[in-house]
């Protein structure tokens, strides 16, 4: 009897974590599908009127020709660029800054307090003051970009870097190792992954506020493009510059993660 | 003259409710060449010893010569093996064990040193592995091989082996033994297990808790290769047993 089900029991595991997976991939797929059709039907109805909400048939049709008359691919780029810049630069400041608050005492000291104040300003706040500073072309939305990419990258940072394990740094003690071997052999490997979530997350902001910055002033853009939709009456429009910031998004922290496992390919909790 | 001399140390933790003496009155020699165990329960300042020792802890009072010279930091003379191997996930075996090189030295003597040791820890064919690809004994021996690339004149071990299986551990401390007639190098052993420390100590220094005091030092007079089962062993083992569990008896006997 005891036999029976010690022999039973590993093939139904077997068999049901099979299962749940099916479900589970099921799940993934089949609600965003139900979903769409859900929508689709009530539009094809009438029960929603297009000029509300469009079915999505309609809104992909849109989208299609959006991409192949080059008009979409045109804002596109524009944003993309807007964002590259305000990135780089926002990234850039918030790792240096980071690290330098993460590794010194008094930086840390001198910065908490600005830090604090100036850390709950909404992001789309600043746009009013920097068009008075900087005027409405590009440089007023790239610091706009720039600001809300900047303060995901310093936290993490920041949090990385103080974080190092101290049986590390011991380590490093005991082989009398000097602050340069320390700084750069244990304390910023060591917060790599961390920093690696701060960007991603950047990036995830900047793409978000880059609609914002361009609702306001622009010319060309995605953002732009969508109140310009919204000024002609032209929904089908607008959703499709959604499906579009949606994918691209989507696109760049795929990319993003790849590098990622690339990098940090060391780190064993990336593998579970 | 000995090679670690550690007179009258005390030593005192701050904590918010007050003041903990971890270590009292604690003197020992250590000559060149010595195996010494260090055997207490958990919480008796052992590890706090050998740290001060390390030079990762300072103590209250009291003096702690090496070479004639009082120890103030760290150094590459007193190698380091911690209880978790404490290895650099991001690098690899080989990279690993390259850290520990304090010298500066040119990349071919470097590697040719690397190999070296990968040998005697028995891991050539792990030098590119990841720490998160191997087992914790394999692990644990790549620490070991970081801490001897520098020759150091003692080893500092704490618990080396307290987180393996125990038939990994037996292997384990062959292989220290092994190591050391090799290095020639001193070794001063933490650990809570009894047979570990007949098994690998010349001499055994057994701590009570709290505060942290020598209670006894043992010399084990068995020749090497010893057998954990010989007679002798395990009257050196019983000794051991007596000093930490008759403490309670005499209570008894006085209530008769």
């Amino acid at each position: 009897m005891e036999q029976t089900t010690l022999k039973e029991y590993p093939i139904r595991k077997v068999n049901s974590t099979d299962w749940k997976k099916k479900i589970l991939f099921g799940l993934k797929l089949g609600v965003p599908i139900v979903l769409l059709l859900t929508w689709e039907i009530l539009s094809q109805s009438g029960m929603i009127r297009s000029t509300i909400l469009p079915a999505p048939s309609r809104v992909l049709e849109t989208l299609w020709s959006l991409l192949i008359s080059g008009e979409m691919f045109k804002h596109i780029i524009t944003s993309l660029l807007r964002i590259l810049q305000g990135f780089l630069i926002g990234a850039s400041v918030g790792i240096i800054l980071g690290i330098a608050i993460g590794l010194f005492k008094p930086v840390d000291a001198a910065t908490t307090l600005v830090i604090g104040l100036l850390r709950p300003i909404p992001n789309l706040a600043w746009i009013p003051i920097l068009i008075l500073w900087f005027g409405i072309g590009e440089t007023s939305k790239i610091v706009v970009i720039a600001i809300a990419c900047f303060w995901p990258v310093l936290i993490n940072v920041i949090d990385a870097i103080k974080r190092t394990d101290s049986k590390l740094l011991e380590v490093a003690q005991v082989l009398e190792k000097n602050q340069k071997t320390l700084i750069l052999q244990v304390i910023l490997p060591s917060s790599l992954p961390s920093i690696f979530v701060g960007l991603r997350s950047g990036m995830d902001f900047a793409w978000r506020s880059v609609v914002g910055a361009e609702l306001i002033a622009a010319s060309a853009g995605i953002g732009y493009f969508m109140s310009y939709s919204r000024e002609i009456s032209q929904t089908d429009s607008m959703l499709a510059s959604v499906v579009c910031i949606a994918f691209i998004g989507f696109a760049i922290d795929f990319c993003l993660r790849k590098v990622q496992a690339k990098i940090i390919k060391w780190d064993p909790n990336y593998f579970k | 003259m000995a090679i670690l001399s550690i007179n009258q140390v005390n030593k005192e933790f701050q904590i918010p409710t007050g003041k903990v003496k971890a270590l009292e009155n604690i003197s020992l020699q250590v000559e060149e060449g010595e195996f010494i165990c260090i055997v207490g329960a958990s919480g008796c300042g052992k590890s706090t010893l050998l740290r001060i020792i390390a030079g990762l802890e300072e103590q209250t009072t009291g003096t702690v010569l090496y070479d004639n010279t009082p120890i103030t930091k760290p150094s590459t003379d007193r190698g380091v093996i911690f209880q978790e191997s404490r290895l650099f996930p991001w690098l690899t075996v080989e990279k690993n064990i390259e850290f520990g090189i304090s010298n500066a030295l040119d990349k071919a003597t470097k590697k040719e040193l690397i190999q070296h040791y990968l040998n005697i820890v028995g891991l050539q064919e792990f030098q590119k592995a990841y720490p998160h690809q191997l087992s914790g004994g394999m692990q644990q021996r790549v620490s070991i091989a970081r801490a001897l690339i520098n020759q150091p004149k003692i080893l500092l071990l704490d618990e080396p082996f307290g987180a393996l299986d125990a038939l990994t551990k037996m292997t384990m401390q062959d292989e220290i033994l092994r190591i050391r007639e090799y290095q020639k190098s001193t070794m001063i052993l933490v650990t809570h297990d009894i047979d570990e420390a007949v098994y690998l100590a010349d001499r055994v220094v057994i701590m009570s808790s709290r505060p942290g005091t020598i209670r006894k030092v043992l010399n084990i007079q068995l020749p090497r290769n010893r057998n954990r089962n010989s007679s002798d062993f395990v009257h050196y083992r019983d000794i051991i047993y007596q000093q930490f569990f008759k403490q309670e008896e005499p209570d008894f006997n006085y209530e008769i």
